[in-house]
């Protein structure tokens, strides 16, 4: 706050270049203050008591120009509006404040001059002058300066805070803003409003090709098509990069949201002509609808992101809505993944084990460890339905290093037992390509003795492998290094050249049971299985076929060289504490020897298959029956099954002559009548048909097999099965 | 099996309502996977697109088949009910085992026809939400009134 200046003059005009340089008397050095003030770039001016005015400087002259009483509030050609933005007239005018209150007063002042001349500010400080010996209020002292640049300054970079410099459309800060507002007008008047995210397609081609100068121009002109599209209360923004945000508001209709989005990307699509270089370019626009997608303004951008980016998935140059349900599934996801995670916190997870037969030698040589969940509620779940969801989390790193300690642990703890067992572990890809896996390999080895280690082997799914070989050949090495097997699971499935199966050191290749199953009925399968041994053998490897269910895929891959196998024809997969009980019963089945007799011809092999076959058609029938829910009914009738089949096509040619195949059909289609109706009995509710009807059938059953026996006489009597080997009926899936 | 080539996406509607809001909001949940089938897959889509719908089933099997049998034992259901009770779990479990099944065959390299799994799926829609899943959520509706 300024103190009255005590200073009483008459009202005089002066020349700016009107110095006096010689001061000699009182007079004088009045003079010489009158010519300070004359000569100042500050408007100075002096006002009675009564308003008038009775002094102005040059500079006065020069601002106010023919208005020089403009700051006392007399209505004149200069239009002025005080920071409170009431105009500058009367009382409310800057001197008769100060006459009013006696106080000093500050104000930043616009003044218009009209005739779309542009605006210009003016600080104006205003003082009270005291008289006298009392001090009384004498007149009113104003300085006046012009501070046009200094406010310009500070609107634009008040006005860079919100805007893009470049588009000069508003910037994110702005958007904000303006989402809140219209979000508060759609509540108010239950109109949606839609949020749009757009992004340009192939804008960095153009970067890179032409400069940034020539993506710069192309922003620009993006920006006015835009502008010229959307109507009058929406908004376009620029969040950076090629990427703008629109808010469509006031929507009377989707369509009408529609319109504006066809007529943009209309629009865009058209070429841009930049430094004479047709660009071809489009957008991909995300759009979320306000209050549908009822969230706040920063999660209606993401939205709308998740939107755009579904667009640009979908193809480009299209708008995607954001869909509430997605997102919703999406959380749904994420909370079974979870469910996963609790669930091994839980200690709800265990490890079943499959046991790996060499069907020549008749031995057990291992394991495989396959993680089961025993969910609280659902009862035990199978890795297919699990698995697959974490997968691409980093849960199922977790997941995989239990199941890595679990299993050493089980090794070491047979090994404790006298059992000499290998034990199969199954690793991600995830676990695989992550950087600290041979680390933590490492610091397992360090924990173990080398004969369990010995033991382990990790089974690598092949299309893991294949995704950087480099990495999976280097882990595999260093693996071995510390005495670890390795093993290529699900062979088959990838695309394995010879040159991969080289580099990759692996012992064992396991044939995936996609292609044990089917490989009896379809020759392409039977082909791959075929090849894939030859592989191995050719590379000296292990091979191992998965999955396999009946005892006629025992003897082909027997037949084809492949003695290693897996699944239900040998056992399922079973708790840890059955695994010394079924050792200690296991004897190997006495038809694998039929594999290594010596045979006149393959169409007699193919007799004995269909011997095996029976039996299983017969097991499966009645385990359907009898209600086991994972054994699929046995289809087609008695010309069209597998029997059916073989009987009217090869088997008549082959075996037409010989006595006794005649009588082999009635007893056929006797056993598939007998099938159909115990297909439709129910053991519970009348069980004495029932049985009688199974035994009918399997008696049915056993004079087929004694005539089809008839005719091969070259067969020794000691591998036909006694009825105490014949295995139970089974389930259907080896490997789950 | 119909043809369901590039019909329009089903429109939850209350008919498909159990009554039960935490059940429901799940099943919105499946019939936007459906109609993402619909509308994404072709014959010829990638075994990518393929692979994340099957995963999203797996995962829905996994949280909503939870969610009801939670519902059925908190509420006594496999007692009062138990031939229904049977049914609906027999129906969970081959839901699943059928979505592992098509996953085995596209790692196998046998993708699912298009028609097949939305057939499926519609299937599933019609007899197992519009039936089972009814039956079930007026027997908890008329528990949670008593």
């Amino acid at each position: 706050m300024h103190g009255p200046i005590p200073l009483n003059t008459e009202a005089e005009t002066c020349d700016s270049e009107g110095i006096v340089a010689d001061v000699k008397t009182v007079g004088d050095e009045l003079a010489r203050l009158r010519t300070i003030v004359s000569t100042l770039h500050v408007a100075v001016q002096m006002w009675d008591i009564e308003g008038r005015l009775s002094y102005g400087n040059a500079a006065a002259n020069t601002l106010f120009g023919g208005e020089l009483t403009v700051l006392s509030g007399q209505p004149c050609g200069l239009r002025l509006l005080l920071s409170n933005d009431s105009p500058c007239l009367g009382m409310a005018s800057p001197v008769w404040r100060v006459l009013a209150s006696g106080q000093a007063l500050t104000d930043q002042i616009m003044r218009l001059d009209g005739d779309g001349l542009p605006a210009r500010w003016l600080r104006v400080h205003a003082y009270p002058l005291r008289e006298g010996a009392g001090g009384e209020l004498g007149g009113v002292l104003t300085t006046s300066a012009e501070i046009t640049s200094l406010i310009e300054r500070a609107q634009h970079l008040e006005w860079l805070a919100h805007n893009d410099a470049l588009t000069r459309l508003p910037n994110r800060i702005l958007l904000a803003d303006r989402m809140q507002v219209a979000m508060a007008h759609s509540q108010r008047t239950g109109t949606p409003l839609a949020v749009c995210l757009l992004d340009l397609d192939g804008f960095k081609q153009v970067n890179d090709s032409y400069g940034h100068k020539v993506g710069d121009t192309l922003l620009q002109e993006v920006a006015q098509r835009l502008l010229t599209i959307v109507r009058g209360d929406d908004s376009v923004a620029r969040l950076g990069g090629d990427e703008f945000a629109l808010l469509l508001v006031e929507l009377k209709s989707l369509g009408e949201c529609e319109l504006v989005l066809r007529r943009i990307l209309q629009a865009l699509a058209l070429p841009f002509g930049v430094a004479g270089n047709p660009l071809p370019i489009s957008a991909s626009i995300g759009v979320t609808i306000y209050p549908d997608d009822a969230v706040d303004a920063d999660k209606l951008l993401r939205h709308a992101d998740r939107a755009m980016y579904e667009a640009k998935k979908a193809g480009k140059g299209r708008f995607r809505y954001f869909d509430p349900s997605q997102d919703r599934r999406i959380r749904a996801n994420r909370s079974a993944v979870d469910r996963i995670a609790q669930g091994l916190e839980a200690g709800d997870f265990c490890l079943h084990y499959q046991p790996l037969v060499n069907c020549r030698s008749g031995q057990v040589e291992g394991m495989e460890a396959l993680v089961r969940w025993r969910h609280p509620v659902l009862g035990f779940r199978l890795p297919g339905e699990f698995l697959p969801l974490i997968e691409q989390d980093d849960m199922i790193l977790r997941l995989g290093d239990w199941t890595l300690v679990m299993a050493l642990r089980q090794i070491e703890a047979w090994q404790a037992a006298g059992l000499d067992l290998q034990v199969g572990v199954n690793i991600a890809a995830r676990q695989l390509h992550q950087g600290g896996f041979i680390t933590r390999l490492r610091q397992l080895a360090s924990n173990h003795a080398p004969e369990t280690l010995a033991r382990l082997q990790i089974e690598i799914v092949e299309t893991a492998a294949l995704e950087d070989i480099n990495a999976v050949s280097e882990l595999i090495s260093q693996g071995r290094e510390l005495g670890i097997r390795f093993a290529l699971d699900d062979f088959g499935t990838g695309y394995s050249s010879l040159v991969h199966l080289q580099r990759l050191r692996v012992d064992a290749l396991k044939i995936d049971q996609t292609f044990i199953s089917p490989m009896l009925d379809e020759p392409m399968d039977l082909a791959i299985v075929e090849s894939v041994i030859g592989m191995a053998h050719a590379f000296n490897r292990r091979v191992v076929a998965e999955g396999v269910e009946t005892i006629d895929q025992v003897l082909v891959l027997l037949e084809l060289g492949c003695e290693l196998m897996q699944g239900y024809a040998l056992a399922k997969p079973m708790p840890t504490e059955s695994v010394s009980t079924w050792l200690a019963r296991y004897t190997p089945d006495p038809l694998w020897r039929l594999a290594a007799m010596p045979r006149p011809s393959r169409t007699d092999f193919q007799l004995l298959l269909t011997e095996a076959n029976y039996r299983f058609w017969v097991d499966r029938v009645i385990s359907r029956a009898r209600g086991v829910e994972d054994v699929e009914a046995p289809s087609g009738d008695y010309q069209s099954c597998r029997f059916g089949r073989w009987y009217y096509g090869e088997g008549m040619r082959r075996y037409a002559r010989v006595a006794g195949f005649r009588q082999v059909e009635a007893l056929h289609r006797r056993a598939h009548e007998l099938g159909e109706r115990l297909l439709t009995c129910d053991p519970g509710q009348d069980e004495a048909t029932f049985l009688a009807v199974e035994a009918e059938l399997l008696g049915a059953r056993d004079a087929l097999m004694g005539r089809l026996r008839s005719l091969r006489p070259w067969l020794d009597e000691e591998v036909r099965p006694s009825p105490a080997q014949r295995r139970t009926p089974t389930s259907k899936r080896s490997k789950p | 099996m119909t043809a369901r080539t590039n019909v329009e996406p089903i429109v939850w509607q209350e008919a498909f309502a159990t009554g039960v809001d935490e059940i429901d909001e799940q099943h919105q949940i499946l019939v936007h996977t459906l109609n993402e089938a619909n509308a994404r897959l072709a014959d010829t889509s990638s075994i990518e697109m393929l692979d994340s719908i099957t995963r999203d089933l797996l995962s829905y099997a996994l949280y909503h088949f939870e969610t009801e049998e939670r519902l059925m034992e908190e509420s006594a259901y496999p007692s009062e009910r138990s031939e229904d009770a049977d049914l609906h779990l027999q129906q969970h479990r081959a839901f699943s085992a059928k979505v592992v099944a098509i996953r085995e065959e596209i790692k196998a390299g046998r993708r699912i026809p298009r028609d097949e799994l939305l057939t499926f799926l519609n299937h599933w829609l019609i007899n197992h939400i519009l039936n089972t899943d009814k039956r079930l959520g007026a027997y908890l509706v008329a528990r949670r009134l008593a």
